[in-house]
C-alpha cells in the first residue's frame, strides 16, 4: 500500500473508495489540495457527503448510479476549475471506476494539461474568431455590393452608393469591370502596400494578382472560369516589409448577363500568421482535420520535386460540400472533412503525404508508383472509401463524392507550381463530368481549357443573336393518351457548329452566370408558346427548368411577374421544374421563391426525382405538385426489381401526398404497361415523342388530342 | 434558500466568462482568456420574496475544439445560450446548440445575445431575428463590458428556473 501510495503521489491524483452509505473512503490522502475539496481533517479518511466542490458533487452523483450497478465501466468528469481562496485555482479531472467490485474515484490533478491545453487552444481559437470576423466583414459588404450592382440603374448612378460602401469598409476594396479595370478602390487597399492612394491607379491590384499568380497556380484557372475565391498571400518588400494578406474575390453578375464585375477584397492578416507560427502545430497543420496544411505539402512538394524519382500529385475536391454545409449545419461540414480526412488517410501509405490545401480540397503525393494506371487504381481507391456512408449526428445518412485531378512528376511539370496547376485543371475537369470522377492530366486539358473560353464568347454572341429555339416534349396523361403537358427544352443553332445540345452548354452558362440571361430568354420565349397554345384552344401547361443560378437571381420573381402581365397568360399553365439539389442549396430561400410562385397559381415540378437527396421533410414542406421519376429508374424498369421498388415506392409516396407522378424516358411499351398498372398518371418520352419544334408539337396536338 | 443549478452554453470567443465574471465579481477585461472545460460559480439572487442561489456552469465553448456535452446539463433548471452580436455565425452556432440541448432536456432557456455595446453584424431580417428568438423563453441583450442588463438576465434567470410567473 505505502508503494502504492508513492506511485500515486507522482501521478498527482487521489483515490478514494465509494461506500454505500453516502461516504468515501480516502485511500490515498497525502496531496495538500484534497483537503481542498472536502471537509474532512488530514487525519480522518472517511468523508461524508456532499462535498465543498460543486462540480464534483454533481458528478458524483452520476457515478453513484455507475457505482451502483454491476457493469465494469468508467465515467469521466472531463477537466473542470475549482476557484479556491485568494484567486487560487485547481484545474482537475475526475474518473468513476467500476471494476472488480471495487468502487473508485481517481482524482487528477490537471494543472500541466490544462495550461498546455489552454495555450494551444488560446491562440487556435484566436485564430478562428479572427478569421471568421474578417469572412464576415466581406460578405456582409460583398452582399451591399450585390445589392446595388444588381439594381438596373446604370453605373453611374450606383456609384455613389458603391464608392460610399467601400470607403467604409475596414479593408482593401477594389471593384473591376468585366474587362478587370478598376472602377472603384478604396484608399485602404493602396495603404496595404504603402501607395498614395490614386482613383486611376492599377498598382495595387497589379501587386494583388501578381502575388496570386505566383502563390497560387491554380489563380490563372479560377479567374477564367470565374469563380468566387480566396487564398492567403505573403508581400515582401525588402529589406523590412514583409506582410500576410487575405484575398478574397468575388464574382458579381448583373441582371445583364455579359457585364460582370469582380471584387477584391484584401485584408492584413500579418497578426494572425505571427500567432499561428508562434505555434508550430498550427503553422503547419491544419487544426480541423489534423492534416498537414498548404504550407507543409508545399514544403514538401518542394523537395520532392529537387530528387529524380517519379511521383504522383493528386489534387481532390469534395462535390457539393456547400451542400452538406447548407442542409446539415457547419458542424457537420467539419465532421464530414474530418472524417473524410481519416478516411482517405487510412488507404495510403506512410511514406504518402496528404495534406488539406483548401476549405474543401486535399491534396497527396504518391511516391513509388511508376505508371498512370497505378495512380488512377489508389485514385479510385479514394474515391471508393469515400461513397461509404456518412451519418449527423441525428443519424441523417448523406453520401459525397470525390474530383480527382492527377499529374505525374516529371512527366508534366518539374516544379511545383506546373504541377498543382495542372492537378487543379484535372480536377476541374473531372468534376465538371458528371461520369469521370478522376482525371489525368494530358495537355488537351490546357487546350479544352482554351476552347472554353472560345465556347463562352460565342455564348454570349449567342444571346445577343438570338441563337437559341425552344423545343418541346409532350407530356401524356398515360390513361387518356392525351398530351396534357410539356417540357420546354434549349437547342441552340451555333452559326458554325450547327446544333449544340444544352448539357454541352448550359454547365458553361451556369459557371458564368450567363444562364440567368439565357433562363430569362427560356421564360419568356415559352411563355410566348402558351400564349400561342391558348390563342389555338389548348391549354396545355409548360414546365421550364430552373438552374441552382437562376433561382438564387434575385430579380427572377419580378422577371417572371413581369412577363406573366405582358403575355397575359393564365400562371396556372406554367410549371417550373427544380433539381432536388437545387432544393438543398438554399433551402429558406427556395421556399420562400417556391411559395411565391405558389400564390400566382405557377406549379412546381422536382425534376430528376431519386437521384439526388431525396429528402422526403421538403416535400411535405414545400409547395410541390408533381414529381418527375428520374429516366434512369425508368429505363430498366420492366427487368430490374430494384428500379420498380423504386418506382413504386415514389408513386406510393406521391399518392400519400397528393402529387401528381411524371415518369421521364419512357421508351418502350412494357415500361408503359408497368406505369400504367401502377397508376403513374403522366408519362414523357421517345416512345410518345422526342422534344419536336413549336410547329410539330401543335401538328401532334392535333393528332393526339 | 432554493439552490438551482444553470448552464451557460455558446460558441468560443461570445463572452460567457466574461458574463459570469461581471455578475459574481463585478468586474470585466478586455482580454480574451479562453475557458477549458466547467466552472462553476455561485450566486445569491432575490427574486421576490424568494433568495435563491444559482449555482452557474460556465461551460467551455463549443467550436471544432470542442463538442457539446449534454451530460453537464444534468439537474440544470434552466441554460442560457450566448451569442455575439458582432459574429453572425453565433447565432446560427448557437440556435444548433440549442437545438441539441432541445433534443434531450426541457427546461426554460434564455437567449443572450451578448456585445451589445459593440455594433452588430447580424445580417438577418427583424423577421428571422423573430423567429429565432421564438424557440427561448426570453432574449436578452446584455454588455459585459458595460454591465447592461446582466443583473436583470441572470434575475430573469433565476425566475425561470424556479418557473415563477413573470419570468419574462
Amino acid at each position: 500500500m505505502e508503494n502504492l501510495s508513492k506511485a500515486l503521489s507522482v501521478f498527482d491524483c487521489a483515490v478514494l473508495k465509494y461506500a454505500p452509505n453516502q461516504t468515501l473512503e480516502l485511500l490515498h490522502h497525502n496531496l495538500p489540495w484534497v483537503f481542498d475539496l472536502f471537509e474532512t481533517a488530514p487525519t480522518n479518511t472517511v468523508i461524508q457527503l456532499p462535498c465543498k466542490s460543486l462540480f464534483l458533487d454533481d458528478f458524483i452523483q452520476q457515478a453513484a448510479e455507475l457505482w451502483q450497478t454491476d457493469d465494469e465501466d468508467r465515467l469521466n468528469s472531463g477537466i473542470w476549475t475549482e476557484q479556491l481562496t485568494q484567486g487560487r485555482e485547481l484545474h482537475l479531472e475526475a474518473i468513476a471506476v467500476n471494476a472488480l467490485h471495487e468502487k473508485l474515484l481517481v482524482i487528477h490533478n490537471q494543472e500541466k494539461q490544462f495550461t498546455q491545453r489552454q495555450t494551444t487552444l488560446q491562440s487556435a481559437r484566436e485564430l478562428v474568431i479572427a478569421n471568421e470576423v474578417l469572412q464576415e466583414q466581406h460578405l456582409r459588404v460583398k452582399s451591399k455590393l450585390e445589392e446595388i450592382l444588381l439594381t438596373s440603374k446604370s453605373l453611374s448612378d450606383k456609384f455613389d452608393a458603391l464608392s460610399s460602401l467601400i470607403e467604409q469598409a475596414k479593408f482593401g476594396a477594389i471593384i473591376l469591370d468585366d474587362q478587370r479595370q478598376p472602377i472603384l478602390q478604396n484608399p485602404a487597399v493602396f495603404d496595404l502596400f504603402d501607395l498614395t492612394f490614386n482613383k486611376e491607379s492599377t498598382q495595387a491590384l497589379n501587386i494583388l494578382i501578381e502575388l496570386a499568380q505566383k502563390q497560387y497556380p491554380e489563380f490563372e484557372r479560377v479567374m477564367s472560369v470565374r469563380e468566387n475565391w480566396q487564398g492567403e498571400v505573403l508581400w515582401m518588400q525588402p529589406p523590412f516589409n514583409n506582410k500576410w494578406l487575405n484575398i478574397s474575390i468575388y464574382v458579381i453578375g448583373s441582371d445583364k448577363a455579359e457585364s460582370y464585375h469582380w471584387c477584391f477584397f484584401v485584408s492584413d492578416i500579418s497578426r494572425l500568421k505571427h500567432l499561428q507560427q508562434h505555434n508550430e502545430t498550427l503553422a503547419l497543420h491544419d487544426p480541423l482535420t489534423q492534416l498537414p496544411n498548404r504550407q507543409y505539402f508545399w514544403r514538401c512538394l518542394d523537395r520532392f520535386c529537387h530528387q529524380s524519382d517519379v511521383f504522383y500529385v493528386l489534387y481532390i475536391d469534395v462535390n457539393h460540400f456547400k451542400h452538406v454545409n447548407e442542409a446539415f449545419g457547419h458542424k457537420e461540414g467539419d465532421k464530414l472533412l474530418r472524417e473524410l480526412a481519416s478516411r482517405l488517410k487510412g488507404t495510403l501509405k506512410k511514406k504518402d503525404v496528404m495534406a488539406r490545401v483548401g476549405g474543401d480540397e486535399f491534396a497527396i503525393i504518391l511516391s513509388d508508383i511508376d505508371t498512370p494506371e497505378h495512380c488512377k487504381r489508389i485514385a479510385e481507391r479514394l474515391q471508393q472509401t469515400a461513397h461509404d456512408v456518412f451519418t449527423t449526428d441525428s443519424n441523417e445518412r448523406y453520401y459525397v463524392s470525390l474530383s480527382i485531378g492527377a499529374v505525374s512528376y516529371p512527366r508534366d511539370g518539374k516544379n511545383p507550381e506546373t504541377l498543382m496547376k495542372y492537378a487543379d485543371l484535372a480536377a476541374y475537369k473531372a468534376k465538371s463530368d458528371e461520369n469521370q470522377k478522376v482525371e489525368l492530366y494530358h495537355s488537351d486539358l490546357t487546350q479544352r481549357s482554351n476552347q472554353r473560353l472560345t465556347l463562352e464568347s460565342a455564348l454570349r454572341e449567342a444571346i445577343k443573336n438570338n441563337e437559341f429555339e425552344l423545343v418541346l416534349q409532350p407530356i401524356l396523361n398515360l390513361t387518356t393518351n392525351k398530351v396534357v403537358k410539356a417540357e420546354a427544352l434549349i437547342r441552340w443553332h451555333h452559326p458554325e457548329r450547327g446544333i449544340i445540345m444544352p448539357n454541352e452548354f448550359i454547365p458553361l452558362a451556369e459557371q458564368t452566370g450567363l444562364i440567368v440571361c439565357v433562363g430569362r430568354w427560356v421564360i419568356k420565349e415559352g411563355m410566348a408558346h402558351i400564349a400561342a397554345l391558348a390563342q389555338h384552344e389548348h391549354k396545355i401547361k409548360l414546365s421550364i427548368n430552373l438552374s441552382p443560378r437562376q433561382i438564387r437571381d434575385p430579380g427572377l420573381l419580378s422577371y417572371v411577374e413581369k412577363q406573366l402581365s405582358l403575355s397575359k397568360i393564365d400562371p396556372q399553365l406554367l410549371e417550373f421544374e427544380l433539381t432536388e439539389g437545387t432544393i438543398v442549396s438554399d433551402y429558406d430561400m427556395v421556399s420562400k421563391l417556391l411559395n411565391q410562385f405558389r400564390e400566382k397559381g405557377i406549379s412546381v415540378a422536382i425534376d430528376d426525382f431519386g437521384t439526388g437527396y431525396s429528402s422526403l421533410s421538403y416535400l411535405k414542406k414545400l409547395p410541390i405538385d408533381d414529381l418527375k421519376i428520374d429516366r434512369s429508374f425508368v429505363k430498366d424498369l420492366a427487368s430490374d426489381d430494384n428500379d420498380k421498388a423504386i418506382v413504386l415506392a415514389v408513386l406510393a409516396m406521391a399518392k400519400q401526398l397528393q402529387l401528381d407522378v411524371t415518369a421521364e424516358g419512357v421508351e418502350d411499351s412494357s415500361q408503359r404497361q408497368f406505369l400504367n398498372q401502377h397508376n403513374c398518371e403522366l408519362g414523357q418520352g421517345y416512345l410518345f415523342s422526342k422534344p419536336i419544334t413549336f410547329d410539330n408539337f401543335m401538328t401532334y396536338l392535333r393528332t393526339k388530342n | 434558500m432554493i439552490a438551482k443549478k444553470v448552464c451557460l452554453l455558446g460558441p468560443t470567443g461570445v463572452g460567457k466568462t466574461s458574463l459570469v465574471k461581471r455578475f459574481v465579481d463585478g468586474i470585466f477585461s478586455e482580454n480574451y482568456l479562453t475557458t477549458i472545460g466547467v466552472k462553476v460559480d455561485k450566486k445569491t439572487v432575490d427574486v421576490g420574496e424568494l433568495e435563491i442561489q444559482l449555482m452557474i456552469w460556465d461551460m467551455e465553448g463549443t467550436d471544432r475544439y470542442c463538442g457539446f456535452q449534454s451530460r453537464y446539463l444534468r439537474g440544470a433548471s434552466a441554460y442560457v445560450v450566448v451569442v455575439d452580436q458582432t459574429r453572425a455565425q453565433t447565432l446560427v452556432e448557437g440556435m444548433e446548440i440549442d437545438k441539441m440541448v432541445k433534443d434531450e432536456y426541457d427546461i426554460p432557456s434564455i437567449l443572450v445575445i451578448n456585445k451589445g455595446d459593440l455594433d452588430a453584424s447580424w445580417h438577418w431580417t427583424q423577421d428571422e431575428l423573430e423567429q429565432y428568438k421564438r424557440h427561448f423563453d426570453a432574449t436578452v441583450v446584455t454588455s459585459a463590458k458595460s454591465g447592461d442588463n446582466v443583473e436583470s438576465m441572470f434575475s430573469s434567470l433565476a425566475k425561470h428556473a424556479c418557473k415563477l410567473r413573470g419570468a419574462d
